[in-house]
């Protein structure tokens, strides 16, 4: 810990003057006057740059603002770009911005790749003074330098704690290593992020990494059923709760895109963990979560209409892609009009009883009396009955669909593997990742196929429906409307080769080896009721949505 | 990354006085840059406040065995680091003769620095000596300052005459004035009879950069405003404009 300790939190009354006196006594020091520095710390919502091993900060301090991309184990920099502050890049108050928005050149190479459609939010605003502490040898040449920052979270008024960081200087290791000893040996210093970003964005209330679009959800396979569904459902519940401000304010399409993951996972765990909660207050939160979901579709959809215009182009002929552009003024519009519902609906009282009554309900201890069924049942137990019936579930409408079968026997295929899909999700954790791994491989390929089935379907019919919208709002050119038709005969000629190609995969599926796999990992104990898990097919509603899962 | 040699075949022309400030300079601009010593005497080093290494000659540095990467110090500057003088430098040319290719082996010293550096200054001893053309085989640019003298005019014809005969092509010549006094009528004379090789901006003679060595610091740090400095930041424009 001390090799690598960096960085330390005076305790409030210690100034950088305080220090320095401190330190005299053992090292020549020169302190210099306090300059003063602002700066901002970005990333993703789901630190894309941090878990690269990255940090983005934009230094406010001088008459430019220049920005630094640099490595958070070294501190090294990996690019840097300066831009004056008042260019509408970004420096407009310090808005989240799209990588796409920077200028080309090397901070753009490394970002974009990373940020992707994500948008790089300001996660904290730190201003106050740095005061350089020079720490030098005989002949007056620095060997390391302390740099004592006092600083404040920019609109909040409370200090942070100052902090005294420890600047190496190339070659003079021991010297560091002595300065570093003295510090750690003061009683009252105490140890303290490294890192500047670490330091200020904890203090702005975040923790990085702490945000993963995955599903982590560790159980106990000797737990209850009860106890382990409530944790499913608060993970999921927590998920939407810290997405929810990123969907209010469309930052990006991805916040809706979890937000909805969650709700759709709800959904799911609520139709096939039965006899675990009071039946009727599950019933009753079905149905609000299947509300809920249904608010969320259209502006996903546009979403992805958007996020995939470039394909779209891509697959007209170059003479024909300037043409789709009244389409895609006509999403934008519509994508507009439709966040503007969702967030209305976000606002209406009936989702704010369901925001308060469901961690609520997930609160209250199962009832001694009418417990239901599979309440006390260990969840290992029950997860794999679970599973092992959504897996037969899947096998056997996957051996039902033949090339004549219609479009909506596959879609039931797609429905019930997602709900496999989930339950190894939510489940994960009782078995072995390995055997999880090959199974997940072999079913993502089967929703895989069936996810560009589906998405095509909807696709043609969506554009033909906003093809209808701008025609009966007057006003679209004729080469438009035939540029979407163009498109839509590209995607149905796709959906036509999908339809071919998902045949002998469903089929793979089927194989007896794969069944002795399943039933080798989840290899039921002998089931104590044997009619408690008839399956009850909740979910029936039509799925119009476009899934990127 | 580019690389510039300092180097006269005489001694006290202001060779180390150019290439501490020119560095200073590139590294203001925010490039990382090295000045690596070569001069056994260390004047360089001296300025920057770090010891040479006096013990133990460093034969593995030349013949490679020796990382280059554990022996550069920082500076009291951002983005300028200093490779120190090494006392066991004065046996270069015996340990250079010893190995295969010198012409090319500072070259390959100085590959692995490429990804760290933009800028390497080269401070080299005088002499037309082998170390001196290993040091052309490395760098980019050639920069050679030089007193306004009829004497310094046959300095530019002996390395113009060297370099072609030993078939030198890809290094850049810029050749500049020190320590000029325009009331000589001597230099400026010599000033107007420059050839294109040489650039504009001159080093006047100024007691400021004399006092490089006493306060061991690029003059821009304790004479910021003086002749000097404001010469040497027109020849770095001026270099920047012609590499």
């Amino acid at each position: 810990m001390i090799d690598t300790l960096l960085a330390f939190a005076l305790p409030p009354e210690l100034t950088a003057d305080g220090l320095k006196s401190r330190l005299a006594a053992y090292v020549a020091l020169q302190m210099r006057p306090p300059q003063p520095i602002e700066r901002i710390y970005y990333d993703t919502f789901d630190w894309r740059l941090a878990k690269a091993g990255l940090a983005l900060e934009q230094d406010l301090s001088g008459a430019r603002a220049s920005w630094r991309l640099y490595e958070l184990a070294t501190g090294d920099d990996v690019a840097l770009l300066d831009a004056p502050t008042n260019s509408p890049f970004p420096g407009d108050g310090y808005a989240p911005f799209f990588s796409d928005a920077l200028p080309p050149g090397e901070l753009a190479t490394v970002i974009k790749p990373l940020a992707a459609i994500r948008a790089l939010l300001p996660l904290a605003h730190v201003a106050g003074t740095v005061t350089m502490l020079r720490v030098f040898n005989k002949d007056v040449k620095t060997v390391a330098r302390v740099a004592v920052e006092d600083t404040h979270l920019v609109g909040s008024q409370t200090p942070l704690p100052t902090v005294a960081r420890l600047l190496p200087v190339r070659g003079y290791d021991r010297r560091l290593d002595e300065v570093r000893l003295l510090m750690a040996s003061m009683p009252d210093l105490q140890p303290s992020p490294n890192d500047p970003m670490v330091f200020a964005t904890e203090a702005a209330g975040h923790v990085p990494g702490d945000y993963s679009s995955g599903l982590r959800i560790v159980l106990d396979p000797a737990e209850r059923a009860d106890e382990a569904t409530r944790t499913i459902y608060r993970t999921l519940f927590e998920a939407m709760q810290r997405n929810e401000p990123g969907v209010r304010g469309d930052i990006d399409s991805e916040f809706l895109h979890d937000f909805r993951v969650s709700v759709r996972r709800t959904r799911s765990a609520l139709s096939q963990i039965t006899g675990v909660l009071p039946e009727a207050q599950v019933e009753h939160f079905k149905t609000e979560f299947g509300w809920l979901g249904q608010m969320t579709g259209p502006t996903r959809d546009l979403d992805v209409y958007l996020l995939q215009f470039d394909d779209f182009r891509a697959d007209l002929p170059e003479y024909m892609r300037d043409r789709l552009d009244p389409l895609r003024d006509h999403l934008l519009h519509r994508q507009r009009e439709e966040q503007a519902g969702l967030v209305r609906a976000l606002d209406t009282t009936r989702y704010a009883k369901l925001r308060r009554e469901w961690p609520r309900f997930l609160n209250k201890p199962t009832p001694a009396r009418d417990t239901p069924e599979n309440a006390a049942v260990p969840v290992g137990e029950l997860a794999s009955r679970q599973i092992l019936r959504a897996y037969h579930r899947v096998v056997r409408q996957a051996a039902a669909v033949t090339a004549d079968s219609p479009a909506e026997d596959v879609h039931e295929v797609r429905k019930s593997a997602k709900k496999l899909r989930y339950l190894l999700e939510f489940y994960s954790s009782l078995y072995p990742a390995e055997d999880l791994k090959t199974l997940v491989v072999e079913l993502r390929q089967v929703q895989d196929i069936l996810g560009e089935y589906q998405d095509l379907q909807v696709q043609i019919e969506s554009l033909e429906g906003y093809a209808a919208e701008m025609q009966a709002a007057g006003d679209v050119p004729a080469a438009t409307l035939m540029a979407i038709g163009a498109l839509t005969g590209q995607l149905y000629s796709r959906e036509l080769e999908v339809r071919q190609e998902l045949m002998p995969i469903l089929s793979r599926f089927t194989r007896p080896k794969l069944r002795r796999r399943f039933e080798a990992t989840f290899d039921p104990p002998p089931p104590h009721s044997p009619d408690d898990d008839e399956p009850k097919d909740a979910e029936s509603q039509p799925s119009t949505e476009t899934e990127n899962a | 990354m580019k690389i510039f040699a300092l180097y006269n075949i005489k001694g006290g022309v202001g060779k180390t006085t150019s290439a501490v400030n020119l560095a200073w300079l590139s590294a203001r601009d925010g490039a990382n840059t090295l000045v690596w010593d070569l001069d056994p005497q260390g004047a360089a080093t001296y300025c920057f406040r770090v010891k040479p290494k006096i013990k133990g000659g460093r034969k593995g540095l030349v013949r490679g065995k020796s990382d280059l990467d554990d022996l550069i110090k920082g500076t009291d500057y951002d983005n300028l680091d200093l490779l120190p003088a090494d006392f066991s430098y004065r046996n270069m040319d015996i340990e250079l003769s010893d190995t295969k290719k010198p012409e090319r082996r500072f070259q390959k010293l100085l590959e692995p620095l490429a990804d760290e550096y933009d800028h390497i200054f080269l401070d080299c001893p005088p002499g037309l000596t082998l170390s001196a053309e290993s040091v052309f085989g490395a760098a980019d640019v050639l920069l050679m300052p030089m007193i306004p003298a009829t004497l310094s005019m046959r300095t530019t014809d002996q390395i113009e005459q060297f370099l072609k005969q030993e078939k030198v092509k890809h290094l850049q010549r810029l050749y500049f004035y020190t320590m000029v006094d325009r009331r000589k009528k001597l230099h400026r004379e010599l000033l107007d009879r420059r050839s294109k090789a040489f650039l504009e901006t001159i080093i006047p003679y100024a007691s400021a950069a004399e006092q490089m060595a006493v306060y061991r610091e690029p003059v821009f740090v304790y004479a910021p405003r003086s002749l000097p400095a404001l010469a040497y930041e027109a020849l770095w424009r001026e270099v920047r404009e012609r590499v």
